[in-house]
């Protein structure tokens, strides 16, 4: 246990002045008159940095005030002394250490019995830091006043009865007064005006409320865009106003023009020309749908990327139309782009420079116009044309050489009847040889140029494939491995049996050239009916019965720009002397004379197929091709149809996509559709649609076919996908199966064969159990 | 029994390029034919007239009378026999549509020589006044 400390003796009166004299900064003085002499208290020794107990003289302690205030403390007390009344008095005196303070003095007479003065008290106190203070204060407030008299914006102070405390000249101007009159006054008698107002509304709910507001709004009496706000004080409101006139102005006017460019801008959309927009330093700014439909690339694909690297497969025929472009300030002409998928365009084009408001060129505006279709069909006129002068020039020239062949041939054969040097012999034998090498060329130019007239009599195809066989059976090289395949039931057709060999031997020769490194060569011959809805790829123009002969490759192939040509008069793609550019062009109007079709696909390092479709006939046990429609259209009735099945259609030809919706419509399925890999993905993606079946073509631009399925086989597994394609040994099918997909369609595909892989697609997925048939059929 | 001359076979050769009308003469007379050269259709329809041929060859381009109007005069020439033989030779690939007409041949230049003789005794057919008929 610890003692309570001993209670402290109680503080007198006077210790507690001088504590609080301490603590206030407050001292105590006093003067006495007889004798003279000053009294200072310890704390204002303090005060001013001499020792408890100092007291100077009189004159000492004059001496401490600067000479002005001397002199008003000097008077002062003089006063005092005379009037015996008191003073307060604000001045300046020197301490110890000789800075400058701020003090206070006030003083009091002490009086004698006689009514004299014999002494003056007073109190000190040390005022620097409250002076100070005034001082900021008053500068801070003269600051403010300025500001506030100097800004534009107006400013205006009202109290909880709508008087009007301050006004800045930027509000009294705009109320049309002046300030000083201003003062006082109610603020909506002076300005009534202002009543009826959106401001007036909000600000007598900011007083009633005590609470912030904001107003932006068109003030009519005025004609002027404001903007308002009322901040609620102690005793009223202060207002801030700021005319938004030009502001508001420039807003809608801004707008108006993003409006008007929005407009514009669906305009530009729905052009069908594309319009591209770049920098002078070639990076596009702009990119419309007709832009993104005819070269491939989507605008996010495109924007900030270069416009010559992107588009132009020869960058000097941009840079020239470029430097007329800068020189001109247009250029208009024919120009080559190129497309996402490396095929060429041709655009008619037409550049604008625009110029910002200095005449300084900004950016080039371009409109471009898809005349490739166009240029072609003049470019196939002139073609013809010029084929029609080839052919007339060389049918003439042919008819010539065969007359200068006749003697020679002739004379040999003469010749030789007679000779019977074995040497000599040979040299007539090799004379002969060249002339009727000759001559079967004669015989080629004569018959693509003269069109093909032939015999028209019924034609065994499998015979015609015995004698291709025949012929080809020694001359392939070993690499080459040929299966050769005939339905047993092959209808017949009409034709010149020499002609449809000639042809058959041209695209086994092309074949064979095209796998100089071996491969397979695989020859197939099928009946087909097309009717209207199946003749989705075939493009053949009637619908019937056909015989297809296929001639396909696992070759070289062909890219796309080889592909198109290679049905044209005098195209080759071997070298000089192999070929004369004349077999497929004649072959294909062999097959045209025999009212059949033509076609090839290719796929480059996988292989081409030719495709032969022959009109069959009308013999004891089979119906004319005229008759079929009739009969196809009771096999209508017995094809599988769909149970409104969503089908997502993916094909880049849209005559394909076209078609097969048309046919999948028509037989109980709904479809989507999709010209690539990534639009399939969007479609499935967004969700919109549950998919039942995806059909996909195996070669399109942007995603191809192989690449589809790999991803909707990962990311959606349920959904079967049925991979079509040209190629079937090398080429698509073949891909599509190493992508995991288990369905296949020929392309060209009837309408039985699609809705039958359709059925077959989504009834195999129904049913992962094939053990379990019966039950899965169970719901039909 | 008949005329040494009436039994002789007489071949008219219409061409208009001299070497292809040499070398069918070279050929023909090696044959023993007695060989009239023209160098048109009318040429040719002339020398018939004049004295009846066993066989006329005759290219189907040649300057002049078209090709249907010589066939036309020579077929109508003809005697009961059907003398003279015609045979349309052409540097063309086929029978030209003018020479529709069955009873006359045709020969496709460059002529292989085998081709020629066989179609000449093929075509050829003896003048009935001119001897012993057919050959």
């Amino acid at each position: 246990m610890t003692a309570a400390p001993d209670p402290s003796p109680p503080l007198q009166p006077e210790s507690l002045l001088r504590i609080a004299g301490r603590l206030a900064h407050v001292g105590g003085w006093s003067i006495d008159f007889s004798p003279l002499r000053t009294i200072w208290s310890g704390e204002l020794a303090q005060l001013l940095g001499y020792p408890a107990g100092y007291s100077p003289d009189v004159a000492t302690a004059e001496a401490m005030f600067p000479p002005l205030d001397r002199q008003r403390f000097s008077d002062a007390i003089d006063a005092c002394i005379v009037t015996g009344e008191p003073f307060d008095l604000q001045a300046h005196i020197i301490d110890s250490a000789g800075d400058l303070r701020d003090i206070r003095m006030l003083g009091e007479a002490v009086l004698d019995e006689a009514g004299r003065v014999v002494r003056i008290n007073g109190a000190f106190t040390d005022v620097t830091v409250q002076v100070a203070a005034d001082d900021a204060r008053a500068r801070l407030e003269a600051r403010l006043t300025m500001t506030l008299d100097s800004i534009s914006d107006g400013i205006i102070t009202l109290d909880n009865t709508w008087r009007i405390t301050y006004a800045n000249p930027s509000v009294a101007m705009t109320m049309g007064f002046d300030r000083d009159f201003l003062i006082g006054e109610d603020f909506f008698a002076v300005f009534p005006v202002g009543l009826g107002t959106e401001f007036a509304i909000e600000f007598k709910r900011a007083l009633a409320e005590h609470t912030t507001v904001s107003v932006h709004d068109y003030f009519a009496p005025l004609k002027r865009w404001a903007e308002a706000t009322a901040y609620p004080v102690d005793d009223g409101l202060a207002i801030y106003f700021r005319d938004v006139t030009d502001r508001e102005v420039a807003r809608r006017l801004l707008a108006e023009s993003e409006e008007r460019n929005a407009a514009q801008a669906a305009l530009l959309d729905v052009a069908t020309d594309a319009i591209v927009v770049r920098t002078l330093d070639d990076t596009i700014t702009y990119w419309n749908h007709a832009a993104e439909v005819l070269y491939g690339w989507s605008a996010a694909e495109v924007l900030g990327s270069s416009k010559r690297d992107l588009l132009y497969p020869d960058p000097s025929a941009f840079d020239a139309a470029s430097a007329i472009l800068l020189v001109d300030g247009s250029w208009s002409g024919e120009i080559e782009h190129r497309h996402r998928d490396g095929r060429r365009i041709i655009v008619e084009g037409s550049w604008t420079l625009v110029r910002d408001e200095g005449g300084r060129p900004l950016s080039v505006f371009s409109v471009n116009s898809d005349i490739t279709a166009r240029r072609r069909i003049e470019e196939q006129n002139f073609r013809a044309q010029r084929m029609e002068s080839i052919g007339t020039l060389a049918s003439g020239i042919a008819h010539d050489l065969n007359n200068v062949l006749t003697p020679i041939l002739i004379s040999v054969q003469l010749l030789d009847r007679s000779e019977r040097d074995e040497s000599k012999r040979r040299i007539l034998a090799t004379v002969e040889a060249s002339v009727k090498r000759g001559a079967d060329m004669i015989r080629q130019v004569l018959s693509f140029a003269k069109g093909v007239d032939g015999k028209r009599v019924p034609v065994d195809i499998g015979d015609l494939l015995i004698d291709l066989r025949r012929m080809f059976g020694d001359t392939l090289p070993v690499t080459i491995s040929v299966r050769m395949k005939a339905a047993p039931d092959l209808w017949t057709t009409r034709g010149d049996s020499t002609q449809l060999l000639q042809v058959l031997v041209n695209l086994v020769t092309n074949a064979r050239d095209a796998m100089p490194s071996g491969g397979t060569l695989t020859i197939t011959a099928r009946n087909v009916v097309l009717t209207d809805e199946s003749n989705v790829v075939s493009h053949l123009a009637t619908p019937g019965k056909y015989i297809a002969i296929d001639v396909e490759d696992t070759g070289t192939g062909m890219p796309p720009d080889v592909l198109t040509k290679i049905f044209e008069p005098f195209f080759t793609t071997k070298t000089s002397g192999e070929g004369t550019g004349l077999g497929l062009a004649t072959s294909l109007g062999i097959i045209r004379s025999h009212g059949g079709s033509l076609q090839a696909y290719s796929e480059l390092r996988r292989g081409s197929r030719f495709q032969i479709h022959l009109p069959a006939i009308s013999t004891d046990d089979q119906p004319a091709a005229s008759e079929v429609r009739a009969a196809d259209l009771d096999n209508a009735s017995t094809m599988p149809r769909g149970a409104n099945e969503m089908i997502l259609v993916v094909d880049d030809e849209a005559s394909i996509r076209q078609m097969t919706r048309q046919s999948l419509e028509a037989f109980g399925y709904r479809t989507l559709v999709a010209s690539n890999g990534a639009e399939a993905i969007e479609v499935v993606e967004s969700g919109g649609q549950q998919i039942d079946l995806i059909l996909t073509d195996m070669t399109m631009p942007v995603m191809d076919g192989a690449a589809t399925a790999a991803y909707f086989l990962r990311t959606h597994p349920t959904i079967p996908i049925i991979a079509a394609s040209g190629l079937n040994a090398n080429g698509g099918v073949a891909r599509a199966a190493h992508s995991g997909v288990r369905n296949f369609l020929s392309k060209p595909y009837s309408t039985a064969e699609l809705l039958l892989a359709v059925r077959a697609a989504i009834d195999a997925d129904a049913q992962p159990d094939d053990t379990n048939d019966e039950v899965a059929h169970g719901d039909h | 029994m008949a005329a040494a001359d009436c039994s002789v076979r007489r071949v008219i050769v219409a061409d208009d390029d001299d070497l292809v009308r040499m070398v069918v003469r070279t050929v023909l007379e090696a044959e023993g034919f007695i060989v009239d050269e023209a160098a048109t259709g009318a040429d040719a329809v002339a020398a018939n007239a004049r004295e009846r041929a066993d066989l006329v060859i005759i290219d189907a381009h040649m300057p002049g009378l078209p090709l249907s109007t010589s066939l036309a005069d020579l077929v109508a020439a003809r005697d009961n026999s059907g003398a003279p033989g015609i045979v349309v030779i052409s540097g063309d690939l086929y029978r030209p549509t003018d020479a529709s007409d069955p009873t006359v041949g045709f020969l496709a230049k460059p002529v292989d020589l085998r081709t020629l003789l066989d179609t000449v005794d093929l075509f050829a057919v003896h003048p009935v006044g001119n001897g012993n008929g057919a050959t």
